[in-house]
């Protein structure tokens, strides 16, 4: 089920960026510039997480002078307590593969014989 | 310079996003307004060929250019087809004119197969998998070549070279009213068959039209009822709606390519000619002897590889299934949750995978064409025996147990005291 798939690392970051402002309507090029990814990796991620209703977008109201209208985004009450879920538990995932990592660097460091004898457990 | 460039590209993003649909235009257009904020040079240009980008993924840009370029080979090879039997063609010749129908029968089923398979139905969509989307191109490419290969060999076949034959004598069978009759026959039969898979209930009064159909067609217009149904069968096992695993049908088209390699082997290692055409006894004799080869050879193959498909499907039918079971542990096998009839039908799937792939394939390569008519009555034969043999040799549960065992072993690894690159 594509709705349960795990976000992206790239994904998450939109989305962690739309939450920071949840109620704020951001154009793009501002969350470009906060996530650092390029306009072809932003707007096919913004696309697929209006598809999923996670997102809403808009024009702006009014024609600003010498630019042309942009497109604005924010995410719905559904986006937001996705998002807020999958942050979370992206940093629970984050957390433990960092305490992992420690442990298999500790026993990686060990000499051979003390691994084989189980010094590392 | 870097203003024009930067304007030509804000022109393509503009244009191109035009070309995307409704719903997703404004997503072109909205990547095009923001470029005025991104500073101008490197940083701008990036942002509008993302923008292209964008555009280019939700137009299927790579997909169209790919089926463009399907579509231009597809017309090259039926062109050259067509010359193939056009050339140096001398009035008269029965041989020629009936080839010219076939590549004709070639060209109308291969222009009426995409508008087919893109209706929702028996035949389409196209599978989402990549060894569904591979066996249907893959197929259309052997039915051209196989048709090819048909045409080449009425070129070449002693006795039927240009020359070879008595100008000015009778059209032989050819009727051009025949030929265009057993193509209206097809459409029809096609287009009842579909109007009635339709509806649920009249599946079977399908299924029946449909026998009934091939039987009448049969006596009319063999060789197209054979291309019909061939491309009917590819189309079919790698739809959508297709109850055939990608894993099966992988299975089934590799057994299939290999058996018409190892006929092919044979036939150059006994050293056979291909076979002359007509009823004289020759052409019975060689017949036979080739039927004598292709059929253990199909039987085997097919047989093997219903089995081994049906062996390994769960007995469980539907992946909610296979999930309940999956979550409810082994224990004892459900008589009705687990029927053997998913296994019998992954393996016939697969044996007739084989079958079909390998007719097509030893027309192609060795160009015994009667083996288009036998290998599908041969696959399912063998076929039928391997897949039952798989599905009552296959111990209830075997896969789902694996599965299953395999899971609570991965889970135990992870629990404190049983990690074993710690334990020593």
């Amino acid at each position: 089920m594509a709705s349960e798939r795990e976000f992206s690392a790239q994904t998450l970051a939109v989305l962690a960026a739309l939450c920071s402002e949840a109620s704020a309507w951001r154009h793009g090029y501002d969350l470009a510039r906060q996530t650092g990814l390029k306009s072809g990796t932003l707007y096919p991620i913004l696309l697929r997480l209006s598809d999923r209703g996670l997102v809403e977008a808009c024009w702006e109201d009014i024609q600003p002078a010498g630019r042309p209208r942009r497109h604005l985004y924010r995410l719905t009450s559904d986006g937001l307590a996705r998002a807020e879920a999958e942050l979370a538990r992206a940093n629970t995932a984050a957390a433990s593969s960092a305490a992992l990592g420690s442990a298999a660097r500790r026993r990686a460091a060990a000499p051979g014989w003390r691994r084989l004898a189980g010094e590392g457990r | 310079m870097t203003q024009q460039l930067t304007r030509a590209l804000a022109w393509m993003l503009r244009r191109s996003a035009r070309a995307l649909p409704a719903g997703r235009r404004e997503w072109g257009e909205a990547v095009w307004a923001e470029a005025g904020q991104v500073p101008a040079g490197w940083s701008r240009w990036c942002w509008l060929a993302g923008g292209l980008r964008l555009v280019a993924r939700e137009a299927q840009v790579t997909r169209r250019i790919a089926y463009g370029l399907g579509a231009v080979l597809v017309a090259a090879v039926v062109a050259w087809a067509a010359w193939l039997s056009w050339q140096r063609a001398l009035p008269g010749d029965a041989d020629r004119l009936v080839d010219r129908a076939r590549v004709i029968e070639l060209a109308a089923v291969l222009a009426v197969l995409p508008w087919v398979s893109r209706r929702r139905g028996v035949f389409g969509p196209g599978g989402s998998s990549a060894v569904m989307r591979l066996l249907r191109i893959g197929g259309c490419a052997a039915l051209c070549a196989m048709v090819v290969s048909v045409v080449h060999l009425d070129q070449t076949a002693p006795g039927r070279r240009v020359g070879d034959h008595e100008p000015g004598g009778a059209l032989g069978n050819f009727r051009l009213a025949g030929e265009a009759r057993d193509l209206a026959l097809l459409a029809v039969l096609l287009t009842v068959v579909l109007v009635l898979s339709a509806g649920r209930r009249t599946r079977v009064a399908a299924v029946l039209v449909a026998i009934a159909g091939c039987w009448v067609l049969f006596w009319f217009g063999p060789f197209q009822l054979c291309t019909g149904l061939y491309a009917a069968g590819i189309l079919a096992a790698t739809s959508r709606r297709s109850e055939l695993t990608a894993v099966s049908l992988g299975i089934g088209a590799a057994a299939g390519a290999a058996c018409s390699l190892l006929v092919g082997l044979i036939k150059v290692a006994a050293d056979l000619p291909v076979q002359p055409g007509g009823l004289g006894g020759l052409a019975i004799a060689m017949n036979l002897a080739h039927l004598g080869i292709v059929m253990p050879v199909l039987l085997l193959v097919t047989g093997a590889v219903a089995l081994v498909a049906a062996r390994r499907t769960p007995a469980a039918g539907s992946s909610d299934d296979v999930r309940q079971i999956r979550a409810s542990g082994p224990g004892e096998p459900d008589p009705v949750r687990t029927p053997e009839w998913p296994r019998v039908r992954q393996g016939l799937g697969a044996g007739m995978a084989a079958g079909t792939i390998a007719g097509l394939m030893i027309t192609i390569l060795v160009g015994w064409w009667p083996v288009l008519f036998w290998s599908p009555l041969f696959a399912v034969i063998g076929a039928l025996l391997g897949a039952v043999a798989g599905a009552q040799l296959a111990p209830p549960e075997s896969r789902l147990n694996g599965s299953w065992m395999g899971g609570v072993f991965a889970a135990s690894l992870r629990k404190p005291g049983h990690a074993p690159a710690d334990g020593g």
